[in-house]
């Protein structure tokens, strides 16, 4: 990146990478920016690198690697006015056993209806029904054995709607179970 | 928070029940808990289980527990098994918390027993099988939060999606969009490529004459059958309707007698110009 008029100058890499990512409605994966570029994976990763520190620097808008891919979004600073421009309706508003299910699928998929209410201890199929409906889960086909019930899955969407570029992201649950032990330990949810 | 989400408990401690834990001033304390913020009995459980560093025996989990019945009361949608099941762990919770404040020596005195330890040991495994999912999903709500704050370019019109007959996944999909249509929600369905891959219907006339076909040879070749016989590898509900209504409608057509030993027996079928040893005809 150089400099002209004290205004940050960007590659030719970058730019065409940025003008990429500006009319992607989708994450893009470094694949395919590298078939669309020709350019080589060490090139796309450095103007990866630079475009993000371009946007990094005092943008509205920033580069984020989600569900595998890059994509351009409003910087979380302007949210109020953005939103106010943008209807909202993209968005997909989740109970908290939405949510729940949500972790319990992403932990153990694919997984049954049954597994999951085992866990949660609550009949889990209208929740499921809307997280199907609204594309955060998928059926990933059926278990072997009595009953044969379907198995689900996250999708991508959930991966996007939760700014995750991969499900390993996800803090493992080893991690999760010793810190539901610390919290076990001094927390007081009564005070 | 509306008031049926949200409780106080204000309670006099003067039960008998006391504890060596530090006394609190006044001997009355307030709990504010909402009931709206747990999303089930092992939720709430977990939340007991961790708040055991204040004087458990001071909380009136009998209070929670009718609260959070009239919560799943009012919302009409919750098995009774499982609000029976929630009340009987919280019972047996409450049950040991009780238990807990009395001497071991004293409770073997009386010979009696410290707690069902079944249910305790259910109920700690369930807890501590919860646990880590109830940080993760702290967790999620927190992304998703910190992510919807990101706004992204509203994804427009994509190319047709392709149908595999093995991708659960798409023709589920594809029902959703039929039930939404169904429901006015949504633009119809019109396009034939939607289509592509998906076998047309078999009309049930079409089934049951096939089955019809079927069944004539089985009968020429031996005579007679029975249905147990014919549904031996194929047991799925259609496959019985459609055997059922296919013999129906050969015996409508005099092809074959059927008939039925004993109630719940296996049905016999005879090709019509055999006659049955005995007994009455179907």
């Amino acid at each position: 990146m150089s400099s002209l008029s004290g205004q940050s100058v960007l590659s030719p890499e970058a730019r065409m990478l940025e003008a990429i990512l500006f009319v992607a409605s989708r994450p893009v994966p470094e694949s395919r920016i590298a078939d669309i570029t020709a350019f080589g994976e060490g090139k796309v990763r450095s103007a990866i690198e630079e475009l993000k520190n371009h946007y990094d620097a005092g943008h509205g808008l920033v580069v984020q690697r989600v569900a595998g891919g890059w994509q351009m979004c409003s910087s979380a600073d302007v949210f109020e006015t953005v939103s106010r421009f943008q209807e909202d309706s993209q968005r997909v508003r989740l109970s908290k056993a939405a949510f729940e299910s949500l972790a319990v699928v992403a932990y153990n998929q694919p997984v049954t209806r049954g597994e999951i209410e085992e866990i949660r201890g609550v009949r889990c199929d209208r929740v499921i029904e809307t997280l199907l409906t609204v594309g955060l889960l998928r059926i990933a086909g059926r278990k072997k054995g009595s009953g044969s019930p379907l198995l689900y899955r996250t999708t991508d969407l959930f991966l996007r709607e939760f700014g995750l570029d991969s499900i390993s992201e996800l803090p493992t649950l080893a991690e999760l179970s010793e810190m539901a032990r610390h919290k076990a330990g001094n927390d007081d949810a009564f005070e | 928070m509306t008031s049926l989400s949200m409780f106080s408990f204000r309670r006099s401690l003067g039960n008998g029940f006391m504890s060596d834990a530090p006394a609190i001033a006044g001997e009355e304390r307030n709990f504010l808990v909402s009931v709206e913020a747990f999303t089930g009995p092992v939720d709430l459980l977990c939340v007991l289980v961790e708040s055991r560093q204040i004087d458990i025996s001071r909380i009136p989990l009998t209070d929670i527990v009718r609260a959070y019945g009239q919560y799943l009361t009012r919302r009409k949608d919750i098995p009774l098994p499982e609000v029976a099941d929630f009340f009987h762990k919280a019972a047996t919770l409450l049950l040991f918390k009780v238990l807990s404040l009395f001497p071991l020596n004293a409770m073997q005195a009386d010979g009696e027993e410290v707690g069902d330890g079944e249910f305790l040991e259910d109920i700690e495994r369930r807890v501590e099988l919860f646990a880590p999912y109830r940080i993760a999903r702290e967790s999620l709500i927190l992304r998703k939060s910190s992510q919807d704050r990101r706004m992204t370019r509203i994804c427009g019109i994509e190319g047709p999606v392709h149908y595999d007959i093995g991708d659960v996944y798409a023709l589920s999909t594809l029902w959703w969009d039929i039930a939404r249509r169904r429901k006015g929600n949504a633009k119809p369905i019109d396009d034939e490529e939607h289509w592509a891959g998906v076998p047309d219907p078999i009309p049930d006339e079409t089934l049951i004459d096939r089955k019809v076909e079927e069944l004539t040879e089985i009968i020429r070749e031996r005579k007679t059958f029975s249905i147990s016989s014919l549904l031996r590898e194929k047991s799925h509900f259609s496959v019985l309707l459609v055997t059922i209504l296919a013999l129906l409608e050969m015996c409508r057509m005099g092809r074959i007698r059927i008939r039925q030993e004993e109630v719940f027996g296996d049905v016999v079928a005879i090709g019509s110009e055999c006659s049955f040893p005995g007994g009455q005809d179907a």
